[in-house]
């Protein structure tokens, strides 16, 4: 009973975190599911699966994300802002500012040294700036979402394309296709049109170096070269610990805070 | 904001673009094209400008003029006024006050950098400043909160009312830098001697303000002196305007977007006078020649512009009516109503004569002459005068003889959003084809130019007037 979990149900993937004693045993992302609490209790089942653990190991269980009040099995919810802070300072305890992207959401997180969360800011514009869009003009390109970033790699030539709206967005994507462009270089349009509503966001709480990119966009190389260029600081880069699943990562370490008190 | 846009100034950019172009002026064409094979980011813009042989010249000479005086304003004792296109600048020049007009110098930053005025747009939303506000003003304002442009001295608009998100915009700037703001107001209607009367005194306590603010009063020998010149230059517009009647239209498109834009930066000065006759001169020749303004000679359509134009990157759209074969026939921007104006027939009133006979004739001018600026004069609403817009749409429409009517305007123009369905409507009853674009006119990220263009081919074809 000594293990904590935390479960982050965002709106494209579910991710589950499990952890004992400061130190992750396994972890688990799934694409979400039409049920919020079905969603958390696969994607929880699989990470516990892989540890060879079952529901009876845990001892407590912290949910965040859009789904977490449906989470069953939890034990204590905690805001998304609050549990990427806390799964970043423990990472990286020289990140200040942080930008979430995430499915349906992206919000510029800026932190003190004590990984207090002292600034704020989210997208407003509907999924422009979003894990959503690449997901949409990933699917129009006929590529799976994590591809984006590979193929812009081979991009010869930059436009700057619709960045407020993705219907719009998506309608220029498929003229442009049928225009005969380069897939690689709408690729690296998307890419660049993301980049530059993150970097609003970030500009908006001030930019206090070290910067980190978290949820799934983090893997996006293209979107990460493309914000360092336009925000001129580094991103500091994970070599081990999959930025995805930052939220549930923070909602363990707050799980097992809550056990301690 | 991205760390090479902090490198340069924004209006030391755009004054020495214009001012190395306009040194390029006397080139032979070979030296002019390996030129621009040295400008990547506004190669388009630049060549697309300089197509359009004296005319071309005589704008350039205008716009380095424009950038040289309020860039370099200290130089000659002026002070800077930010200011919007709603207000007339021509009484600041009498003042020594430079006009910073935001809206134009967010235009001409869409022309000469690589992704136009993005980067200062996006500035400004970072400090704070909605991104549904108008766009039309964003980018100056984001260059000015970076600190990328010499400071101005106070802001003086009129266009609370007319548009509250423009007034909202300056009102954002005054605040941020802690500069004096006076918003000049307007009347229920024109003309009438009570509301003429109204607007003259808004503007001696607008004059009052800025003295206050700058030391500098009205020097009434140089206003009479620029009241003068804008006389005979209100005089080659009426030409020119009439020859656009002519079917087909000898007035090249662009030259429309150089006489409005020049009327609004440079009014007064001989830099215009010059601008307007080389257009009087090249559209008489087309005349003559019984060609179109059109590079091919040929017209295929004929169009008004019921608000803005489209003043995306490149100067993409021109070039587009230019290749489509249409005929541009102005825009809201475009008719200034001055008196000797023939679609002032029956509606006489609506007119506006100069007055140099004393100081009050004068102001009195000015204040009617701002009174009748684009938007002050068609949009203020529909709880004064609800067709004061779609009266004035309609006069333009028959006047020049236009096939369709086309809307391009920012998601930010509240007043025109608003309502430019109704108008749309209406305009559909009196027979003429109505493009409402769903196009920022200074924001490409909502909408690209391409989609832009691909939207008003599809509705031109449809409605078969291509």
């Amino acid at each position: 009973m000594s293990y904590v979990i935390g479960c982050d149900v965002g709106s494209l993937t579910s991710k589950a975190a499990v952890l004992k004693k400061r130190r992750f045993v396994s972890a688990a992302i799934i694409p979400s599911k039409a049920k919020p609490e079905v969603s958390a209790e696969t994607v929880i089942k699989e990470a516990l699966e892989r540890a060879e653990l079952s529901l009876k190991d845990v001892q407590y269980c912290v949910s965040t994300g859009y789904g977490r009040e449906k989470v069953t099995m939890c034990d204590k919810t905690e805001s998304e802002i609050e549990c990427h802070a806390r799964a970043v300072n423990w990472l990286f305890p020289s990140v200040r500012t942080l930008i979430d992207i995430g499915g349906q959401d992206c919000k510029a997180i800026r932190m003190n040294e004590q990984g207090k969360v002292v600034k704020v800011h989210a997208n407003d514009k509907c999924a422009s700036g979003t894990g959503r869009f690449l997901e949409v003009m990933a699917s129009i390109l006929n590529v799976d979402v994590s591809e984006l970033g590979i193929l812009s790699e081979r991009a010869t030539k930059k436009y700057t394309m619709s960045s407020v709206c993705t219907l719009w967005a998506q309608a220029e994507v498929i003229k442009r296709l049928n225009s005969g462009y380069a897939a690689a270089d709408i690729a690296a349009a998307i890419n660049n049109a993301m980049a530059i509503r993150a970097a609003i966001l970030l500009n908006t709480v001030g930019i206090e170096e070290d910067v980190l990119v978290t949820g799934g966009v983090s893997k996006n190389a293209g979107v990460r070269a493309d914000l360092e260029g336009i925000i001129g600081h580094r991103i500091k880069q994970s070599r081990n610990a999959d930025l995805q699943l930052a939220g549930a990562m923070g909602a363990a370490l707050i799980a097992q805070e809550s056990i301690r008190q | 904001m991205r760390p090479e846009m902090l490198e340069y100034q924004y209006d030391w950019m755009l004054f020495s673009s214009l001012r190395m172009i306009r040194k390029a002026l006397n080139n032979s064409q070979k030296e002019l094209e390996e030129m621009l094979a040295y400008m990547p980011y506004f190669r388009d813009s630049v060549s697309l400008l300089l197509g359009h042989g004296e005319v071309s010249k005589a704008f350039i000479r205008m716009a380095d003029t424009w950038t040289d005086l309020y860039y370099n304003a200290e130089k000659i004792g002026y002070k800077r006024v930010m200011t919007t296109f709603i207000v007339n600048p021509v009484l600041f020049h009498a003042m020594r006050m430079a006009p910073v007009g935001c809206e134009l110098i967010s235009a001409f930053g869409n022309f000469f950098y690589l992704r136009g005025g993005f980067d200062f747009m996006d500035h400004c939303i970072a400090e704070g400043f909605t991104e549904t506000s108008c766009s039309a003003q964003r980018a100056t304002l984001g260059a000015y909160l970076a600190g990328l442009a010499k400071p101005f001295d106070m802001v003086v608009i009129n266009s609370a009312g007319t548009c509250d998100s423009n007034a909202n915009g300056f009102a954002f700037l005054a605040h941020r830098l802690q500069k004096p703001l006076y918003v000049m107001d307007y009347p229920h209607r024109i003309p009438g001697e009570e509301e003429s009367d109204y607007t003259l005194k808004d503007m001696k306590a607008m004059i009052a303000f800025v003295e206050e603010h700058s030391g500098h009063v009205v020097d009434y020998e140089r206003l009479e002196e620029l009241l003068k010149v804008v006389g005979e230059q209100e005089e080659i517009i009426v030409e020119i305007q009439e020859l656009m009647r002519v079917i087909p239209c000898p007035v090249p498109a662009l030259c429309n977007f150089m006489m409005y834009l020049g009327n609004n930066i440079m009014i007064g000065f001989p830099e215009l006078t010059e601008v307007l006759g080389a257009i009087l001169e090249t559209a008489k020749r087309n005349l003559e020649a019984g060609r179109a303004g059109t590079v091919s000679g040929e017209e295929r359509a004929r169009f008004y512009a019921i608000y803005t134009d489209h003043y995306c990157t490149k100067l993409s759209y021109w070039k587009w009516i230019e290749e489509m074969q249409l005929s541009h026939l102005g825009a809201m921007l475009s008719p200034t109503f001055y008196e000797k104006q023939p679609y002032l027939k029956g509606n006489e009133k609506m007119g506006w004569g100069i007055d140099t006979s004393s100081p009050q004739g004068m102001i009195r001018t000015v204040a009617e002459l701002n009174a009748r600026q684009p938007m002050a004069r068609s949009i203020r609403g529909p709880y004064d005068a609800p067709n004061q817009w779609l009266d004035e749409t309609l006069t333009m429409m028959k006047h020049y003889k236009a096939d369709f009517a086309m809307f391009a305007g920012t998601y930010g123009c509240r007043n025109t959003w608003s309502n430019v369905q109704s108008l749309a409507k209406e305009m559909e009853k009196h027979g003429y084809p109505t493009l409402i674009t769903t196009a920022d006119a200074l924001d490409e990220r909502p909408q690209s130019w391409m989609q832009t263009q691909a939207q008003i081919e599809e509705f031109i074809t449809i409605r078969g007037i291509l």
